[in-house]
């Protein structure tokens, strides 16, 4: 049982475990890199898909948490004492023996008067001064905890699948559940950080009730776990394409990411020698083409390898250059959608909550009141006396050393 | 030009014995007798190399080599960083063997970076090499039993020495691009940013540039700006270096706290602290070589191949048309030759290159640096922004620093190259047009 205890503390609760696997990572990292472009993301597949690697990566949560719970232990065990002091700090203060016996009431007061609160019991007395910052820590270590069981989690159970939400179309099968895209609209409204938001309205349909759920950008919209991100915008125009060779004659909805504009992207008339490329014309006005819904589309008829004929049709037109016809009555709305089911996207947002509260913790209290501590323990004949600070470590120095020597001269005297 | 590699590489063996004199400033017999075997080794090891294995393999052997002693200043730093520090003269006495062995290591890199600074394969490289070796020795013998004496008392810190002596062998891998860790360093480095940035925003799901405020966006962009892969580069460059020297500076100071007079308790913690910055000279000028490292790299002083791009124009069906041979212009002359496309306010720069019996046709960038340009020198072509030297045979292939290869087909009246395609792989693959993080669409 001991020996399980000194394995959990000496081991498992290592300080160096974590930078040692990082460290491990960062290696494997740099041999990858030396052979593939793809350095990270060749790391994450690997680790994704080698059990061993997951394994260690899995070390780092358990390490963290281990230090987690020793440390909460640890502090709650010398709360009692009131002073934390910490063992393995001992060796940054300072630890000395004196020849005499403390007077505890004269030693009190020197204390007090230094701005010291003071405790004394059996054969000690306690000194601090200023507060811990035990909760920065803490906060620090759940935000560490939080990101890599994250990191694990996300790394090795991630599932996405890209797939295109059509406006007026049924929803993709992936999406685990019944019902159609109704619409979706891009506004502009600035806010702190995305200048525009996205709606994309999904109607569900249950039997004889019918409802809706709009999914935005940020923080993504979910459903049954899965997570919508949108990736980018297309446009589905209906084309109607006749070339003078009615035989060839193309009319239907086309997938086309050409947005924003002046991305081309181009389709192929089935069966025929044609090719036409589309590219969304910039706005004459200042709104955004996928805002406003008015869309002109540049063209250009490519047969074989030659150009016949290029133009631009506006929403609800008909065109027609060198004896081709084009027409563009309708469009419908694309957007890109990745849906993601991953477990470990909320942790590292928690993560991240945790680790701007112990910055926010830590500054002012390192800052302003930095823990300072003495304890003065009657060991034997003789007096032992030891010093530990996490700031302000001069002055409290000074003031140590300074109650030292009046130590001495009382017991000169 | 042969004379002044000479002499600076003597300065650095100087440089290099003095700091490992005053490290094992007791161990003079293992000191001497490690560095002479070793750069004899070293040298030897280093022509058996180049006259065995052809092309570029020896180049990649000691650059890998390198890049481990580099790598291994990561795990000296963080040991010291864990344990503390204190002065190497405090600790037990080392074994001669082990100093014997430390030193050998050095003195056998130092070796072969030296033969990779001769002009190796003209007659005079072998004797120019035992030349050197002889003035080394004779260097080390002065250094070690008549100048150490006379160094100034400067302890060493823990890790300082390897510190010390890896930082002079990258310093003299620096003045040759084909060694130099400090520029691919850079380049990794981008790469490493480029795709931390887009995996961050595929794992929490944050969406693309369209979506974004346009001044948050350009704070975003910084990330992909010119400098970013060299500042990230030094800042990893010079992370052992401050991890010893800061190592060094928070090393707790011993406790005077037993000592009952104040005055002596100051005089005590005066001296500690001198002491303490002492130790701090080898962790700090280690720092000041690996920075000249860092300069020499940004500023070879090699010229390159770059002729002024030729603009084209694309035919009515969108086709591109470089005649192999044109005036004075011969695609196969084995030089690269640049020519720039324009449409509307797209501008693409390519080059049509002749190497290993064929012809290739290339983006004058790559998809991770900005598209500064390449030039090119003997056997390699050179990406002028992270300085990444490719070789002529691999040009043409897609990947890393690599300019990205562009379709095209060669018949008899040249090369045949799609405009569209070509502003299209511009538009996607090169790092200033991309505007979303890892270059979605």
């Amino acid at each position: 049982m001991k020996r399980l205890a000194w394995f959990l503390r000496h081991i498992v609760a290592s300080r160096g475990a974590t930078p040692a696997i990082i460290g491990c990572f960062a290696l494997i990292y740099i041999i990858i890199a030396f052979y593939n472009d793809e350095a990270l993301v060749t790391l994450l597949a690997l680790t994704r898909s080698t059990p061993p690697l997951a394994m260690l990566l899995a070390c780092i949560p358990l390490n963290l948490a281990a230090r987690l719970f020793f440390e909460i232990a640890d502090f709650i065990r010398k709360k009692r004492l009131t002073v934390f002091l910490p063992q393995e700090t001992w060796a940054a203060g300072e630890r000395v023996k004196l020849a005499g016996r403390m007077e505890a009431d004269l030693l009190e007061k020197k204390l007090a008067g230094a701005g010291y609160h003071c405790r004394h019991g059996e054969g000690f007395i306690a000194a601090w001064k200023g507060i811990s910052a035990f909760p920065a820590r803490f906060f620090l270590l759940l935000g560490f905890l939080l990101l890599f069981s994250g990191i694990l989690l996300s790394t090795t159970t991630r599932e996405s699948v890209r797939t295109p939400l059509i406006e007026g179309e049924p929803l993709p099968e992936a999406m685990g559940a019944q019902g159609r895209v109704e619409q979706i609209l891009l506004r502009d409204r600035p806010g702190l950080v995305l200048a525009r938001t996205l709606a994309i309205t999904v109607g569900f349909f249950d039997g004889s009730t019918e409802t809706t759920k709009e999914f935005g950008l940020y923080p993504p919209g979910s459903l049954h776990g899965v997570y919508l991100y949108p990736r980018y915008l297309g446009l589905a125009p209906f084309v109607e394409f006749t070339p003078p060779e009615r035989a060839f004659a193309f009319s239907s909805y086309v997938t086309l990411m050409i947005y924003p504009p002046g991305r081309e992207d181009s389709v192929e008339v089935p069966g025929s020698p044609y090719r036409i490329a589309f590219t969304l014309a910039e706005p004459r006005s200042a709104r955004d083409p996928y805002s406003s819904g008015k869309y002109e589309l540049q063209f250009r008829v490519v047969k074989d390898k030659a150009a016949v004929a290029e133009g631009t049709v506006p929403l609800g037109s008909t065109v027609t250059r060198n004896g081709y016809t084009l027409a563009f009555p309708n469009a419908k709305r694309i957007v890109m959608t990745d849906l993601v089911r991953d477990r470990g996207l909320s942790f590292i947002w928690w993560s991240g909550l945790c680790m701007l509260v112990a910055v926010a913790v830590y500054m002012p209290v390192r800052l302003l009141a930095p823990r300072r501590e003495m304890m003065f323990v009657a060991h034997g004949r003789g007096t032992q006396a030891i010093s530990w600070a996490e700031g302000g470590k001069t002055a409290h120095r000074s003031v140590f050393h300074g109650i030292l020597d009046a130590i001495s001269r009382d017991q000169d005297r | 030009m042969i004379l002044a590699r000479g002499v600076t590489m003597l300065l650095v063996w100087a440089i290099l014995v003095m700091g490992l004199a005053r490290a094992y400033a007791g161990e003079k017999a293992a000191l001497t007798a490690g560095c002479a075997a070793g750069l004899v080794a070293g040298t030897i090891f280093g022509f058996f190399l180049f006259a065995a294995v052809p092309g570029e393999i020896p180049f990649f052997i000691i650059k890998s080599a390198l890049a481990a002693a580099f790598i291994s200043l990561f795990i000296v730093a963080a040991i010291v960083w864990y344990r503390g520090t204190a002065a190497e003269g405090d600790r037990p006495s080392v074994r001669h063997a082990v100093v014997a062995i430390t030193v050998f290591l050095f003195a056998a890199g130092y070796g072969l970076l030296l033969v990779c600074r001769l002009p190796y394969g003209t007659d005079n490289s072998q004797f120019m090499a035992l030349l050197l070796i002889l003035l080394a020795m004779l260097g080390l013998w002065m250094i070690v039993y008549r100048l150490e004496p006379l160094l100034p008392n400067i302890g060493m810190a823990k890790g300082g020495t390897s510190l010390f002596a890896v930082s002079l062998l990258l310093f003299i891998a620096s003045l040759s691009p084909r060694l130099d860790l400090f520029s691919p360093l850079s380049m990794k480095v981008m790469k490493l940013i480029h795709d931390f940035v887009h995996q961050f925003f595929e794992s929490m799901l944050i969406p693309d540039h369209p979506f974004f405020r346009t001044d948050i966006w350009n704070y975003i962009g910084l990330l992909f700006s010119n400098g970013v892969g060299f500042w990230g580069g030094l800042a990893i460059w010079f992370i052992p270096t401050t991890g010893v020297t800061l190592a060094t500076f928070r090393e707790p100071l011993p406790s005077v706290a037993h000592v009952r007079q104040a005055a002596v308790r100051r005089k005590l913690i005066a001296a500690q602290l001198r002491e303490r910055r002492r130790r701090l000279f080898f962790p700090l000028f280690a720092g000041l070589v690996m920075a000249a490292a860092a300069f020499n790299s940004s500023h070879p002083s090699v010229e390159y191949w770059d002729p002024k791009p030729l603009a084209v124009k694309a035919d009515s069906a969108g086709e591109i048309v470089l005649p192999v041979k044109d005036g004075d212009v011969d695609l196969k002359d084995g030089k690269l030759h640049k020519y720039l496309y324009q449409k509307g306010a797209q501008k693409v720069r390519f080059f049509a290159l002749y190497r290993s019996g064929e012809l290739t046709v290339v983006l004058d960038a790559c998809s991770i640096c900005q598209p500064d340009g390449y030039g090119q020198n003997e056997g390699t072509v050179i990406c002028y922004y992270c300085k990444t030297l490719i070789p002529l045979e691999t040009v043409g292939k897609p990947g890393g620093c690599n300019p990205i290869p562009v379709p095209f087909a060669v018949d008899g009246s040249g090369v045949h190259l799609s405009a569209e395609m070509l502003v299209n792989t511009w538009v996607a693959q090169v790092q200033s047009e991309k505007k979303l993080p890892g270059g979605g669409k």
